[in-house]
């Protein structure tokens, strides 16, 4: 029988529930997923589980989804790997902002089911 | 009467030119033969300030004074031409003298008339002084004695005259205006409540109001005339006096002219008196308050600017006040999304039975739990949006679309709600596309807060009609249904931020308050207008306007909105009797 090497999402949230929700999504649609609630522990956890696609809070406590989305897209080994935002930054103007800090993707908070995994789908295949 | 005043410029002037041109060559042409060199000449003169008339009338040259000046010199060329050629400045030739004059005084001030009027008159004591007598040839006693030259110049002069004294009887009303209106201004002066003087730049009493009595007690019936710092003042006030006027009309700082200073009372005591100059054209106005007790004299203008700089860190305080409101707004919507987003989230997996089966009843709950947070999410979105409204911070983000678009969207996403109530949703857009330049979202939003309240708001198996279409350059959208309706008492209350109805309160739907006023800011906020027509009981019509259309669309005016939606719900309503007593039976 041949394994699939299932895709993998690094999450990084720090509200519990919400990660919850996400791994628990994202699993029982069978992607793997390494989850971080520190921006600052984002980085190498990166380095050394090389996701597929990484979802991004953007209000972190220590540091900005953003500046961890810059430090991410500036790392040769890492820059290729797409950024989804999801955030509950949903005012007006806060898509356009965070797309120019460099995610491909951005998603509000609360999210529906269907657009989420619409959205990864869209970038995992 | 105005076209007249331009007799001699635009097409009216062309055509009068062209008519003298016509005459002239009228004259000439009937001319007995032989047509000797004087007539060509005659005519010659006589045709030129018929072709610059022409010229100058039809050509985009500014109508100015001196192009009319020239005008009326031009005219004048005739007269002084045929009096030099006949000689004969006191025949009736010398009538052609009058052309300019009337000319101007018809058309231009009254210095360049009078000017004209000299040159002629010059021109004419020259050619008397110069004239060689002699006889006239016979073609020009001929062409003289032309009547039509003659009755085509008596029109000119009649026309003229015309001109003249319509003009001047419009100089004379707007005369009569302005001593009406001066008189009224007078009498409200004179009666105005607060002490009040007008002066001339010499200080001289030009006008005051009868309430200056009370401050100055003894002052004569009649102050026009007299001197402001005489009024029974002493040598101190006096000063003051003439010192606040100076500096009023220096101009200084803005609490430039204020001054006080005291005055007798009738019964001997000292009063002190706030006063205030400020410089007009003429001269000056100057109030007079007596100062209230706290105050003392000398330190007016720095009271006065403290009030100032408190009203300002005030005025401060509250825009900052309202700033942090909206930013602790924007902190609340997302503190209260995160856990909305947990909520949302795992009830929309439930409901996705993402993890396989559920018993019934918990799925119910979880549908709840689905429906109510979304709920919540649609409450937050309104408060947010309410706020950044008052707080004049909501952009619109204008965009080309086809407006039946969002009503049809809109209506899809209240389909699901209003089928579970068994109410009949219908929708008419027309078959036009009705292409708006406004803010997709708040379009949206509009319609989407009409179509909630309505479906909310009316009992199962009733009906809302959602209505689109263009009336000129506004688009209008009108929601209506068969609900509870409004009373009359709380119809005067929609639209206000946080107001809700009695009705909306007591009925077990929710609302935030918000719905309408909403509605009717999003409106505003382009420009447009929210009515509200309700009958308790039967239901309610909402049409707003929206001046936003991309073309205005002239059509022959439908019935009036509110009324089509009206009969729609009647409609709709009896079908859906219909249909029920068709399945009952």
């Amino acid at each position: 029988m041949l394994q699939v090497m299932s895709k993998k999402v690094l999450i990084v949230e720090d509200n519990e529930l919400n990660m919850k929700l996400f791994r628990d999504l994202l699993e029982a649609h069978g992607y793997e997923t390494v989850q971080t609630r520190e921006g600052l522990k984002a980085l190498d956890m990166a380095r050394e589980h090389k996701p597929d696609l990484i979802l991004m809070d953007i209000q972190l406590p220590e540091v900005s989804g953003l500046d961890v989305t810059k430090w991410i897209k500036n790392d040769d080994a890492l820059s290729e790997i797409p950024v989804v935002a999801v955030t509950a930054f949903a005012m007006k103007g806060d898509e356009e902002r965070i797309r120019q800090g460099g995610c491909e993707g951005y998603m509000s908070k609360p999210i529906t089911v269907t657009t989420f995994i619409e959205t990864v789908r869209k970038f995992l295949g | 009467m105005r076209f007249l005043e331009n007799a001699f410029f635009g097409l009216a002037g062309r055509a009068l030119h062209a008519a003298w041109i016509g005459l002239c060559l009228f004259a000439f042409m009937t001319a007995p033969a032989p047509i000797s060199s004087w007539i060509i000449a005659g005519f010659a003169v006589a045709v030129v300030p018929g072709v610059i008339g022409l010229f100058l009338a039809g050509s985009r040259l500014p109508r100015s004074d001196l192009a009319r000046l020239f005008l009326a010199l031009v005219w004048i060329l005739p007269g002084i031409c045929a009096a030099l050629a006949y000689g004969a400045a006191l025949s009736p030739a010398a009538l052609i003298f009058l052309a300019g004059p009337s000319v101007l005084a018809a058309s231009v001030n009254a210095a360049q008339g009078r000017m004209a009027a000299v040159l002629s008159a010059l021109a004419f004591v020259l050619c008397v002084l110069a004239g060689v007598p002699g006889p006239l040839t016979t073609g020009a006693q001929a062409l003289l004695a032309t009547p039509e030259i003659w009755a085509a110049f008596a029109g000119f002069l009649a026309l003229a005259g015309l001109v003249a004294r319509t003009r001047l009887e419009r100089r004379l009303s707007r005369l009569e205006r302005t001593v009406r209106e001066t008189a009224s201004a007078a009498e409200a002066f004179a009666r105005a409540p607060s002490p009040l003087m007008a002066l001339d730049k010499d200080g001289t009493i030009q006008a005051a109001s009868r309430a200056i009595r009370r401050i100055v007690p003894g002052a004569p019936n009649e102050l026009n005339g007299l001197p402001a710092d005489g009024l029974g003042f002493d040598e101190d006030a006096q000063d003051a006096v003439r010192q606040g006027l100076t500096s009023a009309s220096e101009g200084g700082p803005a609490d430039g002219g204020c001054f006080a200073f005291d005055v007798r009372d009738r019964d001997g005591s000292a009063q002190t008196v706030d006063a205030r100059a400020v410089a007009t054209p003429d001269g000056y106005v100057l109030t007079l308050e007596r100062q209230s007790s706290t105050l003392v004299k000398g330190q007016t203008p720095a009271v006065i600017s403290d009030d100032l700089a408190r009203l300002e860190a005030e005025r401060d305080a509250a825009i900052a006040a309202n700033r942090s409101k909206s930013e602790f707004l924007a902190a609340v919507s997302h503190e209260l999304r995160t856990p909305l987003n947990a909520i949302i989230g795992f009830s929309d997996m439930m409901k996705q039975r993402i993890f396989g089966p559920l018993p019934a009843r918990y799925a119910e709950y979880g549908d709840l739990i689905h429906e109510s947070g979304t709920h919540l999410l649609d409450l937050i979105g309104d408060v947010l949006d309410m706020s950044k409204i008052e707080a004049d911070r909501y952009e619109l983000d204008t965009e080309v679309f086809d407006a039946r678009d969002v009503v049809e969207i809109s209506s899809k996403m209240l389909r699901l709600r209003a089928e579970e109530k068994d109410i009949a949703l219908y929708t008419e857009v027309g078959e036009t596309p009705l292409m708006v330049e406004a803010d997709r979202k708040a379009l949206r939003q509009i319609l989407l807060n009409l179509l909630s309240n309505a479906v909310k708001f009316t009992p199962e198996g009733g009906a809302v009609v959602a209505m689109v279409q263009a009336q000129g350059d506004a688009l209008v959208l009108a929601v209506g249904d068969s609900g509870v309706g409004i009373k009359a008492e709380e119809l005067e209350g929609v639209g206000k931020a946080w107001n809700q109805t009695d009705s909306a309160r007591t009925s077990s739907e929710r609302g935030s308050g918000l719905g309408l006023s909403l509605v009717q800011a999003l409106a505003e906020l382009h420009g447009g207008t929210m009515g509200v027509q309700s009958t308790p009981d039967e239901g309610t019509t909402v049409t707003v306007s929206l001046p936003v259309m991309l073309e205005a669309v002239v059509e022959p005016m439908g019935a009036d909105a509110t009324l089509e939606v009206h009969q729609r719900i009647k409609a709709a309503q009896s079908l859906g009797e219909e249909l029920q007593t068709g399945t009952g039976a």
